[in-house]
C-alpha cells in the first residue's frame, strides 16, 4: 500500500467516525426532545383532569354571582318603576279628594255604606266614622237619614273613612291609605303586568 | 505510514465514536431528569394555576357580558314611558276608588 493510499484510508476512517458520532448525537437530541414533549403532554393531560372540578366550581361561583346580581338589578329596576306608579297614583288620589270628584264622592258613599252594613247591628251602639276634616260635611249629609247613631270625627287620613263602634268590637278600614296598603300586593302584580309586558315584549 | 498507524487511527476513531455515545447518553439522561422534574413540580402547580387563571379570566369576561345584558334590560325597564306610568297610575286609582279587586 502506498503512502497516498494509506492517507486516503485514514481520512475515510475519520469521515465514517465523524458521521457515526454525528448520527449518534442527533439521535440523542431527537430522543431528548421526544422525552420532553411526552412529559409536557402528560403534564397537560394530568393538569386538565385535575382542573376540571376546579373549573366547575369557578364557573358556578363567577357566573352564578353575575346572574344573581343581574336578577337583583332587574328586580330593583322593576320595583323603582312600580313605586313611580304608586307615587303618581297617590298624586292623582290627592287630586280626586281635593277636587271632590264624582268618582271620589261615589267611593266615599260606598265606603260609608259598607262600613255601616258591616258594623251596625243590635249591639253596635254608636258608630264612629273617622275621616279627613274636609270630608266631614259630605259625610254629615250622607248619614243624616241613617237610622243608626253616627258620630263623625276628623282623622289624619287622606281620604275615605275608617269606622268602629263604641263597643269596640268591630272596625272597618276604608281609608285610601288602608286600601292602598291592603291592595298593594294585588296592585303591584297588576301594575307589573301592565308595565313590563309591554316593555319586555316591545 | 504503515498498517500499524492505520490501526492506531482506527482505535482513535472508535474512541471518538464512544465519546459521542457517552455524550448522547448524557443528553438523554438530562432530558429524562428534566421531564421528571417538569412532571412532578410544574404539572402540579404552575400549569394548573396558569390554566385556572386563564379560565377565570374568560369567566370574568363572560360574567361581565351577562351583567351588561342585565344592565341594559334594567335600563329599559327604568325608561318606561310617562304615558305607561300614567295608565298604570289610573289603574291603581280605579281599583282604590272603584272598590274592585
Amino acid at each position: 500500500m502506498s503512502a497516498e493510499q494509506l492517507e486516503a484510508l485514514k481520512k475515510e476512517i475519520w469521515r465514517r467516525a465523524r458521521e457515526k458520532a454525528e448520527s449518534i448525537l442527533m439521535e440523542a437530541e431527537r430522543e431528548a426532545e421526544r422525552i420532553l414533549e411526552e412529559a409536557r403532554r402528560k403534564a397537560e393531560e394530568s393538569a386538565r383532569s385535575k382542573i376540571e372540578s376546579e373549573k366547575l366550581l369557578l364557573r358556578r361561583r363567577i357566573l352564578g354571582r353575575a346572574v344573581s346580581d343581574g336578577r337583583k338589578m332587574i328586580i330593583l329596576a322593576k320595583n323603582e318603576a312600580v313605586e313611580k306608579v304608586f307615587e303618581r297614583a297617590l298624586e292623582k288620589l290627592r287630586k280626586e279628594v281635593k277636587s271632590r270628584s264624582e268618582a271620589y264622592k261615589s267611593f266615599l258613599r260606598r265606603s260609608l255604606e259598607e262600613a255601616l252594613k258591616y258594623i251596625s247591628g243590635p249591639d253596635a251602639g254608636e258608630i264612629v266614622i273617622c275621616a279627613n276634616e274636609s270630608d266631614l260635611d259630605l259625610l254629615a249629609d250622607m248619614v243624616k237619614d241613617t237610622p243608626v247613631r253616627v258620630k263623625l270625627e276628623k282623622a289624619p287620613i287622606m281620604g275615605g273613612i275608617n269606622a268602629f263602634n263604641t263597643g269596640g268590637r268591630k272596625s272597618y278600614y276604608g281609608s285610601i291609605e288602608s286600601r292602598l296598603e291592603a291592595l298593594k300586593p294585588v296592585l303591584h302584580e297588576k301594575v307589573s303586568i301592565l308595565l313590563f309586558r309591554e316593555v319586555e315584549m316591545g | 505510514m504503515s498498517i500499524a498507524s492505520i490501526l492506531l487511527e482506527e482505535k482513535k476513531a472508535m474512541m471518538y465514536v464512544e465519546e459521542a455515545r457517552r455524550k448522547a447518553q448524557e443528553i438523554v439522561q438530562k432530558a429524562r431528569a428534566e421531564a421528571e422534574k417538569f412532571l412532578s413540580k410544574t404539572t402540579e402547580t404552575e400549569v394548573i394555576r396558569r390554566k385556572l387563571q386563564e379560565y377565570e379570566e374568560s369567566l370574568r369576561e363572560e360574567a361581565e357580558k351577562i351583567l351588561g345584558e342585565y344592565r341594559a334590560r334594567a335600563e329599559k325597564l327604568r325608561a318606561i314611558s310617562d304615558e305607561l306610568v300614567e295608565r298604570a297610575a289610573e289603574l291603581v286609582v280605579k281599583v282604590i276608588l272603584g272598590h274592585e279587586r
